[in-house]
């Protein structure tokens, strides 16, 4: 049977966005000083979504930010394929979340690894609290950006979850995508994306 | 290769993601959707998702606050001034020693 495109959901800027860093990317590193800091901007701001939504660390934030700055400043002018650009720096983001992490000697029992969560009785994992918002910087700014509601639910949701739901719905990644900034299998991305959206869907409306 | 979707509950649920993604083909659409048309809880499954994808969607799309957005610009400006400082110094010596080579030359 051939497959279609079916138009059930108004389409991603997913793709847009990937051709759009590409562009980005080939012209920074000719010397393009207007392309090198777009991309800057937009790999701090990367970095902020990721730290604040998956790993719920506002405070970590800036120092993922600064990570994501100066590494993308330096990758720049050695990338082979502007295509995989944003692959690289989800990888690198998500990698400067676990370091920080493990960084910190007193880290708080609560705090766990983003791909596991916290392990309960049944073998099964339960969600890991995000940041208390009441400590968060610019907390009125934050929720405003996000949304209460919307962040109340991803704060249900099992760490591993999470990070799907942001790669794949907020930022717009393919499942391939995905899966390489993951390390899991894109069937497995599918799996743990149809689960969360459910969470997510019963969360939002009492279901 | 995937098993046909056999038009109950469990079967269009488990595809559902599937299909809101557009990775089913036509076949398959329409059996869900012939689904739907009879079974209002499904209905109601299949809308709030596409209401909580869309939610997700945009918030996905929102800037950010400009606080978070001036100081990120303000570390860009950072990094791209102190990178550059180092050039410009490569340029001033290199000036100085073409003025030495100059000088040499004209005395011979």
């Amino acid at each position: 049977m051939t497959k279609t495109r079916n138009a059930h959901l108004s389409p991603k800027a997913g793709d847009e966005q990937g051709v759009e860093y590409a562009r980005l990317v080939r012209k920074a590193a000719r010397g393009d000083r207007v392309a090198m800091e777009e991309l800057l901007l937009r790999a701090q701001e990367a970095a902020f979504r990721f730290s604040f939504l998956v790993c719920g660390h506002t405070q970590d934030a800036e120092d993922v930010m600064q990570d994501a700055l100066l590494k993308t400043y330096r990758y720049v002018g050695r990338i082979r394929e502007p295509e995989a650009f944003r692959t690289w720096l989800y990888r690198t983001v998500r990698n400067a979340c676990l370091m920080k992490r493990r960084r910190r000697v007193d880290e708080p029992a609560h705090m766990v690894s983003i791909e596991q969560g916290m392990p309960t009785g049944d073998g099964g994992y339960a969600a890991v609290d995000l940041e208390d918002p009441a400590k968060a910087p610019d907390e009125a700014a934050m929720n405003a950006w996000l949304g209460e509601r919307l962040r109340a639910a991803l704060r249900v949701l099992p760490p591993s979850y999470r990070i799907i739901v942001f790669l794949r719905e907020m930022e717009g990644l393919s499942t391939r995508e995905v899966a390489r900034v993951t390390g899991i299998s894109e069937a497995n991305v599918k799996t743990r994306l149809h689960r969360a959206r459910g969470i997510l869907r019963e969360q939002l409306e009492g279901a | 290769m995937r098993r046909a979707i056999d038009g109950g509950c469990g079967a269009m649920l488990a595809h559902i993601s599937a299909y809101l993604d557009g990775e089913l083909d036509a076949a398959e659409c329409s059996t869900i959707e012939r689904h739907c048309r009879t079974c209002p809880r499904c209905a109601a499954v299949v809308d709030g998702l596409r209401r909580t994808i869309g939610l997700c969607r945009n918030a996905g799309k929102a800037p950010l606050p400009d606080p978070v957005r001036r100081r990120a610009r303000q570390s860009i400006r950072r990094l791209l001034a102190a990178e550059a400082i180092p050039r410009k110094a490569d340029g001033a010596t290199a000036r100085r020693s073409r003025r030495r080579r100059g000088r040499r030359g004209g005395r011979s």
